[in-house]
């Protein structure tokens, strides 16, 4: 049974790169992957609804207007449970203590090791469970 | 006829003759006059010389064999000069009776004229005529009509003064006055000038030697002995009741031995008495006063050991109060003078001017220094501030460059990797389709996908290469990268220097150099964040080395290769309230033109390739920014580099406002 991850970053190479490095996944129906090129765009994608099963948020942190943690916070005001994880190439203190405390699942600085951000989704299902 | 001629021409020859007697008199006169003041000319202030010759060509003028010149004080006459045999001697005085000749001169008469002494009933007449004196002529010295002296010619037989000789005596009586007022002047002004000298003198010493006192003590008392003809002298200090001999002269050793320690005085001693307010005090005897018969052990002394007599004392005041007192001593009893007295208050109260002045020179001296000192601080803190200014804006560029670069870097990456999956992949799925084409052909493609693969290989490679540097520079402008706690530094630093010999080591088997450890010992735990200061240590470690290194090929290519031994010395020591690191390589040195650009960001003197030119600029940050020391080099080219890291013990508050600004920019 296929499960959704939403992918939210303003690069428009980042469809593209998700879509390569989950292209086995894609094929055997594992993920299905929906992208956002922005905060907004994000939750406008929640309001609609995403099919299948949306399990995780993977969200850039420095986009133009919404940024990655007022889109987390937004996330966690209305479906408290989906976990969503930050991606940035600022792995600073602050942000880590920020997304922490707003409720991330997850810090993956830039660039991102698919093959640990793939083992960490696996849990995903464990973790709700 | 000829009885009249000849009475005629006696008569005239007579007169003639009495004429070139006058004649010749009068030529005398003006001669006696003439050469009295040469004397005056050349006595430059000495009256004895003068009244000598003055009695001498009037006495001989007149037909007196003897006579003396007396002076006038006011009350007494003193005999200043006597000539020929005498009853006078110099220095006799005398009071005049009420209707005493002298008296008459006193009241203003323009002489007295006693044509036989005998005749007058008076006490100075009398004592003239018992000594054999009858005709006696007295005639004044006169300034703006005060009596200033005069000048006796007695006879010792009856024969009146013509008028004449009785103009001449005044005159001359008018040339003594001239004489007498010229040394007064001249006595004046050599006063004056002395103590003018004497200040001055003061002054200089003031000057020469600032914020000293004790020269300028001994320099005011030897002046002050002198103004006032003193044999020896004190200059007492006086403070919190409490005297303290500050300065002697001509003191014995026994005395001055005794003068050592500060003393209280009774108030009845002439320290006390000037202390309480008295503008000076003279003792003609300090053997015969109440305060010495008392016993006070340090006036005792001052009699006993001091031979202290006559004495006078003068205290230094500012402001009402007595700060220092010169006193000054005779070995005889013998009093100062009014005159002697005054010089000596008169140059007390400059030598409190030359105090204030040489107070207020240091105190300005002082507070220019101080203001020099500032400056020069202030300017120190400028160029830092700059340095430090510079420093933080190129990280936050290196920063913003950085994060620029990192995302299209992180795409190339990432496609450079799902490339070459996707070309095993590609390789997988056409392998039977390959197998089934001709072998010239097959090889062409196979060549062909060797190729990419070998330029995806390429790509990625080049691609961490850039990532690394990208990484350096990030972690350079980074805020915060590690926990800050209490290590031992001796330890975090020998660690480092393991690491990067054996780092060193590794890259190239040749490599050796001998290491110097010189650690304090029992240095205590530092707070500080281990992997950055670790971070600090290999970065100097390893340009030591590198310097060292490139020496050692230097000096082998030189064919000397036996002679150069490479060095790095490392040491700690406590340093007051910061620890200090010195890390010191023998090698090739740092130019002084490039020292400024040294810790820059991206500058480095390594073959492209070989260094990012981060190293430094990161250990500054973090020494600097994350640590609040200090990294300074000193170097000499073709001999050594020492860098020095001063770290406090406990950090400041590390400022990292600037950096999470840069982020944000960067953004």
């Amino acid at each position: 049974m296929s499960v959704s991850i939403l992918v939210v970053d303003d690069e428009p190479d980042v469809p593209e790169l998700f879509r390569q490095r989950f292209r086995r996944e894609a094929r055997q129906g594992t993920y299905v992957l929906h992208f956002a090129a922005s905060g907004e765009a994000a939750l406008d994608r929640l309001t609609d609804g995403v099919e299948p099963e949306l399990i995780v948020i993977l969200s850039d942190i420095n986009m133009p207007g919404m940024d990655g943690l007022e889109l987390l916070r937004a996330v966690k005001a209305r479906r408290p449970e989906l976990p969503v994880m930050m991606v940035t190439a600022y792995g600073d203190d602050e942000r880590r203590r920020r997304a922490r405390e707003y409720g991330a699942v997850e810090f993956v600085t830039k660039p991102v090791d698919f093959d640990r951000l793939k083992e960490r989704l696996r849990q995903l299902p464990e973790t709700r469970a | 006829m000829a009885t009249s001629l000849e009475e005629r021409y006696g008569t005239l020859a007579s007169e003639n003759a009495e004429l070139r007697r006058q004649l010749a008199e009068a030529q005398a006169q003006q001669r006696a006059l003439g050469e009295v003041l040469e004397v005056i000319n050349a006595s430059s202030g000495d009256l004895a010389p003068v009244f000598e010759a003055i009695l001498e060509k009037a006495h001989g003028l007149c037909g007196a064999a003897y006579g003396a010149l007396h002076l006038w004080d006011g009350e007494e006459s003193r005999i200043a000069s006597v000539r020929g045999r005498s009853a006078f001697a110099i220095g006799q005085r005398t009071r005049p009776g009420t209707n005493s000749p002298l008296r008459r001169l006193v009241a203003g008469e323009p002489f007295v004229h006693m044509v036989d002494v005998r005749e007058i009933d008076e006490p100075a007449p009398r004592a003239a005529a018992s000594i054999g004196t009858r005709t006696v002529l007295l005639v004044p010295l006169r300034k703006d009509g005060a009596l200033l002296g005069h000048i006796s010619v007695p006879r010792q037989e009856v024969r009146p003064f013509t008028d004449e000789q009785i103009a001449l005596l005044q005159n001359f009586a008018a040339q003594a006055v001239i004489a007498i007022e010229n040394a007064r002047l001249l006595r004046e002004t050599q006063e004056a000038l002395d103590q003018q000298t004497a200040t001055a003198e003061v002054l200089g010493v003031i000057n020469a030697s600032p914020g000293e006192l004790a020269p300028v003590f001994a320099m005011m008392l030897e002046k002050a002995v002198r103004l006032c003809g003193g044999a020896q002298g004190i200059f007492w200090t006086y403070d919190d009741d409490r005297f303290q001999a500050a300065a002697f002269l001509g003191v014995s050793a026994e005395f001055a031995a005794v003068l050592r320690e500060p003393v209280r005085l009774p108030p009845e001693s002439p320290l006390g008495r000037v202390v309480r307010g008295e503008p000076y005090v003279q003792i003609l005897d300090m053997a015969d006063t109440e305060v010495y018969r008392a016993g006070h052990p340090l006036v005792r002394a001052v009699v006993d050991l001091g031979r202290v007599r006559s004495l006078v004392v003068v205290p230094l005041v500012k402001d009402g109060t007595a700060t220092g007192i010169f006193a000054i001593a005779r070995g005889e009893v013998r009093p100062f003078s009014d005159k002697q007295i005054a010089l000596l208050q008169n140059f007390a109260a400059q030598a409190v001017i030359a105090m204030e002045n040489a107070r207020l020179i240091t105190e300005t001296r002082e507070a220019r220094d101080a203001a020099e000192g500032a400056l020069r601080d202030l300017r120190a803190a400028q160029r830092n501030l700059i340095q430090a200014e510079k420093m933080a804006s190129l990280g936050q560029l290196t920063a913003g460059i950085a994060h620029e670069i990192k995302n299209p870097l992180n795409f190339v990456n990432n496609f450079a990797a799902l490339s070459a999956e996707l070309l095993d992949e590609l390789k997988e799925a056409a392998a039977p389709a390959l197998a089934a084409l001709g072998e010239a052909r097959r090889a062409e493609l196979d060549e062909t996908i060797g190729l990419l693969t070998g330029n995806l290989d390429k790509i990625a490679e080049h691609g961490r290469r850039a990532d690394n540097i990208v990484k350096s520079m990030l972690e350079h402008s980074r805020g915060v990268s590690g926990e800050r706690r209490e290590v031992d530094l001796n330890g975090l630093v020998e660690e480092a220097l393991n690491l990067a010999y054996h780092g060193a080591r590794a890259q190239d088997q040749s490599f050796n150099i001998t290491l110097e450890r010189d650690f304090a010992a029992g240095l205590e735990p530092i707070e500080l964040v281990p992997q950055d200061m670790t971070r600090v240590f290999l970065n100097l470690f390893g340009n030591g080395f590198y310097a060292a290194a490139k020496r050692t090929q230097a000096s082998r290519a030189d064919g000397n290769g036996g002679g150069f031994r490479p060095v790095l010395r490392v040491a700690t020591r406590a340093a007051g309230d910061a620890v200090e690191v010195r890390v010191r390589d023998n090698g090739t040195g740092i130019p002084s033109a490039i020292r400024d650009k040294l810790f820059q960001p991206f500058f480095t003197t390594k073959p492209t390739g070989e260094g990012t030119g981060l190293g430094l600029s990161i250990s500054y940050d973090i020494v600097t920014q994350q640590h609040g020391g200090t990294i300074a080099v000193d170097s000499e080219e073709g001999s050594f580099t020492e860098f020095t890291i001063r770290l406090p013990r406990r950090a400041a508050p590390r400022n990292g406002a600037g950096n999470e600004a840069g982020n944000e920019a960067g953004a």
